[in-house]
């Protein structure tokens, strides 16, 4: 027996803050897609550091590849399994793909990854060749 | 002449929810990427449950992609039943998603009757 009308869920104030929510939707930019998983990509000198949102996925979902200058992340967003009865389903899962370049190559034998609080953040250490050199300005003396 | 008042800006950052309902109570999942144990507030009162995560992502560098937010606030306010047994809520953080386990109380669980045969 099932009582499907004795629990109000969630009410009033979720409707409006889920039209708050699609607002925030769009918090990457005006409407534009980004592939998943969102990620930052900053260029600390010497090395790449790649940060991607990963909320919920196990660490041995995910792989990595490094060729040349780009990364690749794959892997798959497991479904917990649990039965009930699911009255709200934002959450995403699913498989997911994405390429990151970066504008000089990477030392593929370098590189490090770490898991933590969903977050994946991955270190890529500039091949030789293309870490910043500092060019001096020879001045002729008469 | 009254002090101008300090406005704080928070960027409020999508936080997708699954709720599911089972025979035991209700189950709360909330994606909070970078939040920290010590960074998160549930708290409850009345009927009013609130979910607040804060995240600062520190890096120093030049970005050359920046799709995720670095710093910013998950929030959500949700108002439970009188069924649930709000004492015993519990909560449970792990790989960037709260898990919130809202028990019923005793008698709001369905109960299976059994029917005598003559």
């Amino acid at each position: 027996m099932r009582f499907s009308t004795w629990w109000d869920p969630f009410a009033e104030l979720e409707a409006l803050q889920r039209a708050v929510n699609r607002l925030f939707e769009s918090f990457l930019g005006e409407g534009e897609e980004v592939s998943y998983p969102p990620v930052n990509v900053c260029d600390k000198g010497d090395a790449y550091v790649v940060k991607a949102w990963l909320p919920g996925v196990k660490k041995e979902d995910v792989n990595l590849t490094v060729l040349g200058n780009t990364l690749t992340i794959q892997g798959e967003k497991k479904e917990p399994d649990v039965k009930g009865n699911f009255f709200r389903r934002e959450r995403s899962f699913g498989p997911f793909h994405k390429v990151v370049e970066f504008p000089a190559e990477v030392d593929a034998e370098k590189v490090t990854a770490r898991y933590k609080d969903g977050i994946l953040t991955v270190t890529l250490p500039k091949a030789e060749t293309a870490k910043p050199r500092q060019i001096t300005v020879e001045t002729e003396t008469e | 002449m009254a002090e101008r008042e300090e406005v704080r800006r928070v960027r409020r950052l999508y936080m997708p929810v699954d709720i599911c309902e089972t025979d035991e109570g209700i189950i709360l999942w909330a994606e909070m990427p970078g939040v920290k144990k010590e960074d998160l507030e549930i708290r409850v009162e009345g009927n009013e449950l609130r979910i607040v995560g804060r995240v600062k992502e520190e890096e120093e560098g030049r970005y050359l992609l920046n799709e995720c937010p670095t710093e910013g606030e998950f929030r959500r306010t949700f108002t439970i039943s009188d069924e649930i047994d709000a004492a015993n809520i519990r909560a449970k953080l792990r790989d960037g998603v709260l898990e919130l386990t809202l028990p019923k109380k005793e008698e709001a669980r369905p109960r299976e009757i059994p029917i005598e045969v003559e």
